[in-house]
């Protein structure tokens, strides 16, 4: 198992030094460079001159890569911001454990929401319970979360008063945008669920359960739930990913001050040191998602667990 | 010749048998079929122009002469929402087609002849597929600046990676199956061999990415102009008139109504009509 795990982790870092290398060389496109935007568009020729030579900014490109690249590594410095002059990994530090909190608190939200409706489409297989339940989760997913947020903010905030639209304040400022996320995304979670079910409800053992006399309850909880976890858990997982990117565009709905919302400003203000520095933070963050989503299946599933473990067994064997 | 053609014919019959059989799915079609018309005909139905201002009317509550309202520069909400339409449907309708003619070709090449090729757009996949795809939008858009042009461009960046792989795992399958064995050996080109046996054999599972790819690639879009780094003004696509009509929202709700329907109207006939060409096309994979 440690093995697997090593062997995942490793084949995360060249990707990640992929990542670098495509948001720098991007970034390298965008419009206006580091000196302008320090300097601001009347800055004259020479002093931009100037500070584009003290900052390296001639350099070939490759050389500025590896600066940065170098700084990143042996220091764990990403720069400065071009707009308070503050490093950028100490800026991103503040900010990130709010885009945690809302990415997790979303994964909860829709996970709980998910399997719950889903559970009830497949007890009640074809009932209108199932019909409604399908039909809203796909208008879920057909609505766009910041229509879904505006509407949320409408209704709660403007109308009824009952809940905070933007800021982050307390618990009560996170309902909306965690019903904004969870309604979004909670439809693949239902329909993993439903047909995870259905396809155990078919098993012998059911029948045989059933057979003996066992209770409802511990039928469809005990027996068809736990069995039908594997594929529901891999979809938390995939959700959880995506959640992580959603969590963006509903930080900069409901002005959450979060890494999302400060990349997105950083966006407007050229401020790229900071762009770059979110957009690493998020790709490793997804990355350690993935791979955690995948050894939580074999905690989950003896049967995956003994398949790596056989696995890299088999190849320690051949390679000694 | 005419048998093939016939056979052909049955089983496009029984496709749609299949597809209208669910009354959701219908609905869908016919949700989508009046959606592109009306905004094919945005330029006879609009009773205004996308930027007819007249600040003297701005913010009219819906009435017989403004169907949605007007916006704070007076503008016809209704009118808008037709041409922001076309912008919304062509960007998702090309840009998908695109991304999937570039992704398929290159996973079938790549997972067709293997090797270094294949290695090194793997290990480039890898990497663009290591964040979450919004992000990489944003960052692609971050980069080129705004407008139609490059929030399109961000849009099939972001689509490539997965279509490939799709197209590849696909390749992969059937590189194995006997028929394709017999191709190699009636020394077909690799030309025919991709178009005339890979190709044809992968579409099913291809038909359904890209409708569900066209619903993918309009909210990206939209999501980029809500952001403020899509189309800016005055175009109207609808993802940037429901980030202008948020300031007005609590006063003005019909401001984001119209457009914000308009794009949850789109996006759910296309994944109602995905899931349903889904079943119709696999029965298999049907619960």
């Amino acid at each position: 198992m440690a093995r697997y795990i090593g062997k995942r982790v490793l084949t995360m870092i060249p990707v990640l030094i992929g990542v670098s290398l495509l948001i720098f060389l991007l970034l390298e496109l965008a419009p206006g460079d580091a000196a302008q935007s320090i300097l601001g568009d009347y800055a004259s020729e020479e002093s931009l001159n100037e500070l584009r030579e003290e900052m390296g900014l001639n350099d070939p490109l490759i050389v500025q890569y590896g600066r940065f690249m170098k700084d990143l590594l042996l220091k764990g410095d990403l720069g400065n911001s071009y707009q308070t002059g503050r490093p950028v990994l100490e800026t991103i530090l503040e900010r990130y454990p709010m885009t945690i909190l809302v990415a997790i608190l979303a994964v909860i939200a829709t996970a709980l929401l998910g399997v719950t409706t889903g559970l009830l489409s497949a007890v009640k297989q074809y009932s209108w319970i199932d019909n409604i339940c399908t039909v809203i989760g796909m208008i879920g997913v057909s609505s766009p979360s910041f229509f879904t947020g505006l509407i949320l903010i409408f209704i709660f905030s403007g109308k009824l008063g009952w809940l905070p639209a933007s800021g982050s304040y307390g618990p009560q400022y996170f309902i909306l945008p965690i019903i904004t996320m969870a309604f979004g995304s909670c439809a693949s979670q239902m329909r993993m669920t439903r047909s995870a079910m259905l396809e155990v409800m078919r098993q012998d053992y059911i029948r045989t359960a059933k057979a003996k006399g066992q209770g409802d309850k511990k039928i469809v909880f005990h027996h068809e739930l736990r069995n039908a976890l594997v594929p529901i858990i891999t979809v938390i997982g995939q959700q959880a990913g995506v959640l992580l990117g959603g969590a963006m565009i509903v930080e900069q709905i409901f002005s959450i001050p979060g890494v999302g919302k400060l990349m997105i400003d950083s966006i407007g203000t050229r401020d790229y040191p900071m762009v770059r520095g979110g957009v690493l933070f998020i790709a490793l963050s997804f990355s350690v998602v993935n791979l955690l989503v995948d050894l939580a299946y074999s905690t989950v599933d003896p049967r995956i667990r003994s398949q790596l473990v056989h696995q890299s067994k088999k190849k320690k064997g051949a390679s000694a | 010749m005419n048998q093939k053609r016939n056979k052909t014919l049955l089983r496009i019959r029984e496709f749609f048998r299949l597809l209208f059989r669910k009354k959701i799915t219908v609905l869908a079609l016919a949700i989508f079929l009046v959606l592109v018309v009306m905004v094919l005909l945005a330029p006879v139905i609009a009773p205004y122009g996308y930027d007819d201002q007249d600040i003297s009317r701005a913010f009219t509550s819906p009435c017989r002469e403004f169907l949605f309202g007007t916006d704070k520069l007076g503008r016809d909400i209704f009118s808008r929402v037709l041409y922001g339409g076309r912008i919304s449907l062509s960007i998702g309708i090309i840009a998908t087609l695109i991304a999937s003619a570039v992704g398929i070709l290159l996973g079938a090449v790549s997972g067709y002849y293997g090797g270094w090729f294949d290695n090194v757009l793997m290990r480039l996949f890898d990497v663009l597929m290591s964040m979450p795809p919004i992000l990489l939008a944003i960052a692609i858009s971050a980069s080129l600046g705004n407008g139609i042009m490059n929030a399109a461009l961000a849009v099939i960046v972001t689509a490539i990676p997965m279509k490939a792989r799709l197209a590849r795992g696909q390749v992969l399958t059937i590189r194995s199956q006997e028929y394709m064995e017999a191709a190699i050996a009636t020394n077909a080109s690799t030309a025919q061999i991709i178009f005339r046996h890979v190709l044809p054999n992968i579409l099913p599972v291809i038909i359904v990415q890209i409708t569900l790819t066209v619903a993918g690639s309009i909210t990206t879009v939209a999501s980029l102009s809500y952001l403020g780094l899509g189309v800016q003004a005055p175009f109207p696509e609808w993802g940037a008139m429901l980030s202008a009509g948020r300031s007005y929202l609590k006063d003005y709700p019909y401001v984001i109504l119209a457009p914000g329907i308009a794009l949850l109207l789109t996006l759910f006939s296309l994944n109602v009509l995905g899931d349903g060409i889904r079943d119709a096309l696999d029965p298999r994979l049907k619960d």
